[in-house]
């Protein structure tokens, strides 16, 4: 992690990072505004460059290719679900909010980013195109969208509770949970892939026992993720989580790496 | 008498005179109007920057019927992406000239896995191309800008830049090419990108 990724907001700008070089940035950069602010004012700076080389006319048949290509082309429609968070950043510096507003603000900012990823929009405030087909790129961000109208459902309410703890495997979780909206999310950072044929399960736990909550999608370890539980959180007390053979079980079948009160 | 009926007409419509042409539209205009699918307003937009796409490219990918190609690929990506474009995050030119470059940048990754560049051909092209810049500083304000910037950069800031921006080179292809550790290119990137930024005006 020593990589001093804040000096690479520069060598992003001009596209100048290997792919995986890149994809480690940006998560970086995504949870990080300062990062994600002088990446946006650097991008622009270096869209500039493009005029230090000479202008240059196409040749008339590019046109008519151009004209015929888009007649056949699909246009994607806007991705209002997520918005970047340079800018809502920008938005809220603006209207002098204060700073405690604004640490509370900030998880909630940073799953944003998250879901940002997910969408397939890139950070430093542009979106360039991913090879998806737009039926793909719609169940994204439905999914994104379902996602998000749960964590905000959580996140607005007056009871909202935030725990990070740092899991046995490695990693940190972070649980985001509210009895008023009756549901639970969490948010996961460097949690190791598990074992073949392995799973992470979720649960919620009362009095009464575990209750199944779902499954954490496949993640990149390195990349937050976040997952809202399956179901009502009703009377649990604690969400937890286990690794459990893939499919999940019925019922925890070893040690939770995770339990945390609700 | 064809005066006369002139100077009448003037006297009976004296506001037609006073209004003025209507402004042209921005290229933030048109693009709101390709977002809804307006093949008219996409074709002035192509007219009005596929020059500067154009001349982006030739700089970055160098053979001219991949320019076309990827030229091509950039108009068709403004042309799908143009409901995402947002004012508040910047101008439209800077939008299509990101994905421009990106484009470029990605075609010349992609040929290079098969040819594989000389690395010591690289620091020649950039040396080579960038002399031609200066042909250019007349022709618009924007680059004789742009082109004063770059001159307070530091000899290694510029070099750096120019290599990742123009040759499409990744920084640790920077730090070969120079003979130095990737750290040192990261910040002389970084250093010169912020000066370049503050010289610019660029909020």
């Amino acid at each position: 992690m020593e990589k001093q990724l804040h000096l690479l907001t520069g060598a992003y700008a001009l596209n100048a990072l290997s792919d995986a070089d890149r994809a480690e940035f940006e998560r970086y950069a995504l949870v990080n505004a300062d990062a994600l602010e002088e990446v946006r004012g650097l991008s622009e700076t270096a869209a500039l460059l493009a005029y230090a080389s000479p202008a240059e006319v196409p040749p008339p048949e590019l046109k008519a290719n151009v004209m015929a290509a888009i007649r056949n082309t699909r246009q994607l429609p806007a991705s209002s679900v997520v918005r970047d968070i340079s800018s809502s950043r920008k938005a809220a510096g603006r209207a002098h909010t204060s700073s405690q507003q604004r640490s509370r603000w900030m998880p909630l900012v940073s799953v944003a980013a998250a879901l940002a990823i997910f969408a397939g929009v890139g950070v430093g405030g542009w979106v360039i195109g991913q090879n998806s087909s737009q039926s793909d790129l719609h169940k994204q961000l439905t999914a994104a969208q379902s996602q998000q109208q749960a964590i905000l459902a959580i996140m607005a309410s007056p009871d909202a509770k935030i725990a990070t703890t740092v899991v046995s495997t490695g990693g940190t979780v972070t649980v985001a949970s509210s009895a008023t909206a009756n549901q639970a999310a969490v948010m996961v950072k460097d949690l190791p892939t598990p074992p073949p044929g392995k799973t992470y399960e979720l649960w919620f736990i009362s009095a009464a026992g575990a209750v199944p909550a779902g499954l954490m999608g496949d993640h990149d370890p390195a990349a937050p993720s976040m997952q809202v539980l399956t179901g009502p959180m009703g009377g649990a007390t604690h969400i937890g989580m286990t690794v459990e053979p893939e499919g999940g079980s019925p019922a925890p079948t070893t040690t939770p790496i995770l339990v945390q009160a609700v | 008498m064809s005066g006369e009926r002139d100077k009448v007409d003037t006297m009976r419509l004296p506001w037609l005179r006073s209004v003025k042409p209507l402004e042209p539209p921005t290229h933030e205009d048109l693009i709101r109007l390709v977002a809804l699918g307006d093949e008219a307003a996409f074709e002035e937009l192509y007219d009005a920057v596929a020059p500067r796409v154009f001349g982006l490219v030739r700089r970055v990918v160098r053979d001219p019927s991949q320019s076309q190609e990827v030229t091509q690929e950039v108009f068709v990506d403004i042309w799908q992406q143009a409901a995402r474009f947002d004012a508040d995050r910047g101008r439209a030119m800077s939008w299509i000239l990101v994905i421009a470059h990106r484009r470029a940048v990605d075609r010349v990754r992609a040929s290079q896995a098969s040819t594989d560049r000389d690395m010591r051909q690289g620091i020649k092209e950039y040396q080579e191309s960038y002399d031609d810049v200066a042909d250019t500083v007349e022709t618009a304000m924007e680059s004789e800008r742009v082109h004063k910037a770059l001159q307070t950069l530091t000899d290694p800031q510029r070099e750096a830049i120019s290599l990742a921006y123009y040759g499409g080179y990744t920084h640790q292809e920077v730090a070969e090419l120079l003979k130095i550790p990737v750290g040192t290119v990261k910040t002389r990137i970084r250093d010169g990108m912020i000066r370049l930024r503050d010289r610019l005006g660029v909020a």
